[in-house]
């Protein structure tokens, strides 16, 4: 059984072409900025909701999480088989961080390939050498988080340390994984001038097994469930990064060579 | 776009819509002058034809490449006071209405109340059909079971093959001759009908000629007067062209433009046939003219567009003739559906998208007009290019071209058995109907209201708004033990409403071939000359008769809700649900949050719901597909409603899936609005769970956030969703591309959006002129955004 809080298809910014993304629950990170709380808890929640009807409203329950069986998860992914076909896309699995559940990732993956889809796992980095290690065979595409170089920032943002993240990294790099770093654009968090340069060092150092870089701007999108969910949101009032500093960022990331998508 | 462009689009768009008697007093005056026996019907029909193309104003507007009006003025409409009779009251009603009025000035009213009704009275194909049909069938027709599309507009629904590239109406003529000379008056015993029918069609083939110089006499007399020796010149150049053509084939794309609009005026003045006749494909018909053109330097490829949007504006300057009858509530639309055809496949099988495809493309994005309206066929022959480029004048949000899956509609006319290169040598018409351009007479006969059929049932046979039993009694649903008893119920009724809805067909079409046929129509559609028979009589290569299916996201989300609740989960009981719908829900906010939020829908790829779809969609073509028509049409469907979905709502009461009562249903094959939850591959892929190659066409609306097309990544993506679907056999897609937004400020400020086009069903039209529960339901559709 795996734990999930959401299947999303007609994902288009996850990955090459129209992909499915299946959302893990479970995250070791707390990130200020996140905008899937639901999913930071292994277990499912379930929540109060008001349902409109006639403007009035009528008291219902929402539940975050689900358990499913490889089988139903993969039944669903296949749905949309001639999508994928069609656009060269496929399956992402997410997160929460999906090697929370490694062995679960595990079948997924085996699955997956087993029907032939393309399949992507979007992680934090944040798991275990040997977690990688399992899943490299069957993973044809890491979207890979780099969120702060610092150690101490990056600690004090997400609750973990980025050493073991930046080691995993270049372990898939040397054993010829493909990846797509994915950069979370946070206004007074990681967009200073020191900041932005550290990461593109990062980045062009590995340059040659890189294939795209994304900018994804934050978005004050989540507010309304931390609200919902009672939780507490660190970021609060952070502001969106307009439209004309991500273009100039675009711009400071290519000056390197590397392929950069504002979005993903 | 060139100033004097620019300046007619204006005029266009400015024009007023107004009714004009011309046509109804020039036909009327015809028929006062004709002694009874003087000539067989169809003669009758062509000489009347001829009358009005002599008498006639003859309107030339300023600075125009393409000429000639149907009525006396740009947005000047005629009347067919043989088909319909307007009386003072409809023209009242016409003249102040809100929403497209048609101005009615004193002359009208008065050769209206003096000339026209008086001699009408009585003597109209309306009143001719309302005399004829049965009780059953009025019963059915005002309760809301159908529409009838013949009761106020003739026979139509056709498209103009490749005839007039190919040949001027002299040797049409001559085709003709030699079909009266080859006729067998020793053996067969419909010689005397097929020679009355092929001099008519001479008749007509005459008149145009003569309508034409008509034209070139008006355009020698203004090149006399004008000053500006440019425009003189042109005048002149437009004077030869109208004594060349429709007399001789076309040599020029210029040529060829003015031929086909002459012939369009001649069908639209013929008769009112609905869905306005069309050229159908453009891009193939005109290639040869337009590189030929190129090539000896006649034309630049600036002045090719400037005549090609001269032809467009032609088209936007003829609003649907208006229809009779207080509410005219069944179709609240008044563009008259024509669609040019642009891509697809030559009919060698070949990839058919040329240069001009791409050009035409760009008339239509620049001229954003509501007609003619326009799509783009798509097989996987055709370059991903053509269908991106097609993508991005979607993006800009006025909802055309729709986007049709070519590989799909050559299936669907090979298996109604059209040869192989007839099916690719067509395309979609009218809203999205399949047809063999130029060889076929598929003609719609009316919306089918599937849900009607199924309120029907709940309430064993009885019209619950009226108390009227108008269907059979098909059984106590309180007492049916299975879900299958009740399912064999709803097929009883379903076959007892389609036997109703036939019997009337067939009674109408023979009224139509026996008092109205149409010869000149008939001159352009292969091989009514050949087979010396009309149009309208089964004269056409291939014939057709439609019925199309109306609200399958609703009935499906009815079906799985009663299912679901009353069969498996068995938490509502039928009395439960019939008392509920009885009192509207209200008081029920539980049960219906119920239905509306925790029930298998429809639109979310869950076969829950989805086999329901499938079962509704085979009983309903088993009990239509392959029956025959008396003129020896065979009997389709296809599922699209227009507007009718609309109409169709006010006529029920609350349904079992949470709709209340009076709403409309859904439209086309789209889900309910706003009951697709998992984004737009899972209504595609409950859509493809129908089998749409069994129809002549379905209909799918994807409203769209702009933001779905932001950047090239995100068209190539709705490029891949289009592809994957009609790879899949999917028919048609369209996309409405605005947001909800919008649309509210465009309802409280009418004013600063008059020119927002949104695209209804199968047709886009002005949001402003949408009856508000229109406007209501289209803001409703659930939008897809990509975030």
């Amino acid at each position: 059984m795996v734990t999930i809080f959401d299947i999303k298809r007609f994902a288009v910014h996850d990955g090459p072409g129209i992909r499915t993304t299946v959302f893990l629950k479970g995250c070791p990170l707390r990130c200020w900025w996140c905008h899937n709380p639901e999913s930071q808890a292994r277990e499912p929640v379930t929540i109060d909701i008001e349902r409109k009807v006639n403007g009035r409203s009528v008291a219902g329950k929402k539940t975050y999480g689900e358990q499913m069986e490889t089988g139903a998860i993969i039944e669903t992914l296949l749905r949309d088989r001639h999508f994928y076909e069609e656009s060269g896309g496929g399956v992402t699995f997410s997160g929460g961080e999906p090697l929370m559940q490694s062995s679960e990732l595990v079948e997924l993956l085996e699955a997956s390939k087993l029907n032939g889809l393309h399949t992507a796992v979007d992680t934090s980095g944040f798991a275990k050498r040997e977690q990688f290690e399992r899943i490299l065979g069957t993973t044809d595409l890491f979207l890979y988080d780099l969120k702060h170089m610092d150690p101490e920032l990056h600690k004090k943002y997400t609750g973990v340390d980025n050493g073991l993240i930046h080691a995993n990294a270049d372990y898939l790099i040397e054993n010829g994984a493909s990846l797509i770093f994915r950069i979370p654009v946070i206004p007074e968090v990681n967009t200073s001038r020191e900041e932005v340069a550290r990461m593109i060092a990062f980045l062009k150092e590995r340059k040659e097994s890189i294939t795209e870089v994304h900018l994804l701007p934050y978005h004050r999108i989540a507010e309304n469930k931390y609200f919902r969910l009672r939780m507490k949101q660190q970021m609060h009032e952070a502001k969106e990064p307009d439209q004309t500093f991500l273009e100039l960022l675009k711009k400071e990331f290519e000056k390197s060579g590397l392929e950069v998508v504002i979005g993903g | 776009m060139t100033e004097r462009i620019k300046r007619l689009r204006e005029e266009s768009l400015k024009a007023i819509n107004q009714l004009s008697a011309e046509r109804g007093l020039l036909v009327t005056q015809f028929y006062e002058g004709l002694s009874a026996t003087q000539y067989s019907i169809p003669v009758q029909r062509a000489k009347a034809f001829e009358y009005i193309l002599q008498h006639k104003a003859i309107c030339i507007n300023e600075g125009e490449l393409i000429i000639g009006e149907r009525g006396p003025a740009p947005k000047a409409t005629p009347t067919y006071p043989e088909i319909n009779l307007h009386s003072l009251k409809d023209l009242d009603i016409l003249d102040n209405r809100k929403k497209v009025s048609f101005k009615v000035d004193q002359e009208t009213r008065k050769a209206y109340e003096e000339i026209i009704i008086p001699y009408w009275t009585g003597k109209t194909n309306r009143e001719r059909v309302f005399s004829n049909v049965d009780h059953k069938w009025l019963d059915a027709y005002e309760a809301g079971v159908f529409t009838e599309f013949q009761e106020q507009r003739a026979p139509g629904h056709t498209v103009l093959g490749s005839k007039i590239y190919r040949q001027g109406m002299n040797e049409i003529i001559g085709e003709v001759g030699e079909a009266i000379e080859k006729l067998d008056f020793l053996n067969d015993p419909e010689a005397y009908d097929k020679r009355e029918e092929l001099n008519a069609m001479e008749i007509t083939a005459r008149a145009i000629i003569m309508y034409a110089e008509r034209h070139a006499d008006r355009l020698d007399e203004l090149a006399s007067r004008e000053l500006d020796s440019e425009r003189k010149e042109e005048l002149q150049e437009m004077a030869a062209i109208c004594r060349k053509i429709p007399a001789n084939a076309p040599s020029s794309m210029h040529e060829a433009l003015q031929y086909y609009w002459f012939i369009h005026l001649g069908v639209i003045t013929e008769l009112n046939p609905w869905d306005s006749f069309n050229p159908g494909r453009l891009d193939q018909h005109l290639f040869p003219f337009y590189t030929d053109d190129l090539n000896s330097g006649r034309l630049t490829r600036e002045a090719a567009v400037e005549l090609l949007q001269s032809f467009w504006i032609k088209f936007n300057n003829h609003p649907s003739p208006p229809k009779v009858g207080v509410t005219a509530e069944e179709s609240n639309t008044y563009t008259d559906f024509c669609l040019i055809n642009v891509g697809g496949l030559k009919a060698d099988g070949s990839n058919a998208v040329n240069e001009l495809s791409f050009v035409i493309l760009d008339v239509i994005e620049e001229m954003r007009l509501l007609q003619p309206s326009s799509m783009v066929q798509i097989s996987k022959k055709n370059p991903d290019s053509f269908v991106e480029r097609t993508v991005k004048i979607v993006k800009t949000g006025f909802g055309q071209p729709s986007i049709f899956n070519t590989d799909a509609i050559v299936q669907e006319l090979v298996r109604q058995g059209k040869s192989l290169e007839d099916a690719r040598n067509g395309g979609a018409s009218g809203c999205v109907e399949s047809g063999a351009f130029g060889t076929e007479a598929y003609i719609l006969t009316g919306y089918f209201n599937l849900v009607k059929v199924l309120e029907v049932t709940l309430h064993n046979g009885v019209d619950p708004l009226t108390g009227k039993q108008i269907g059979i009694k098909s059984g106590d649903v309180k007492t049916m033990e299975s879900f299958e008893d009740f399912l064999a119920a709803f097929s009883r009724q379903l076959n007892h409403f389609i036997d109703i809805k036939i019997t009337g067909n067939n009674l109408i079409e023979r009224i139509f071939s026996t008092h109205l046929p149409v010869p000149f129509l008939s001159l352009l559609i292969d091989d009514c000359i050949a087979n010396g028979k009309d149009y309208n009589c089964g004269g056409a290569r291939y014939n057709t008769s439609y019925i199309q299916g109306v609200g399958l996201g609703s009935i499906t989300d009815m079906l799985a809700a009663i299912e679901t609740h009353v069969f498996s989960r068995q938490n509502i009981t039928m009395e439960t649900f019939l008392k509920v719908i009885a009192d509207n829900y209200e008081g029920h906010d539980e049960l219906r949050a119920e239905l509306l939020y925790d029930t298998p829908k429809y639109g979310n790829d869950d076969d829950r719901a989805d086999q329901h779809a499938s079962w509704v969609f085979d009983a309903f073509y088993e009990a239509v597909n392959g029956r025959k028509s008396p003129r020896g049409a065979t009997y389709r469907i296809n599922m699209l409603p227009t507007t009718s979905h609309v109409y169709f709502g006010k006529v029920l009461g609350a349904t079992t899936d949470g709709r209340l009562a009076h709403e409309p249903l859904s439209e086309g094959i789209s889900p309910f609005q706003g009951m697709d939850r998992l984004g737009p591959t899972a209504v595609l892929n409950s859509a493809l769970k129908i089998d749409h190659l069994k129809t002549g066409g379905t209909l799918l609306n994807q409203k769209f956030t702009p933001d779905f097309f932001k950047d090239d990544r995100s068209i190539q993506k709705v490029t891949q969703l289009i592809r994957s679907y009609f790879r899949m056999d999917g028919h048609h897609i369209q996309f409405n591309v605005v947001s909800a937004h919008t649309l509210r400020d465009a309802q409280k400020n009418p004013e600063k959006y008059q020119d927002l086009i949104v695209r209804v069903a199968g047709y886009s039209d002005y949001f402003n002129d949408l009856g508000p529960e229109l406007q209501e339901e289209i803001i409703r559709r659930t939008e897809h955004s990509s975030t």
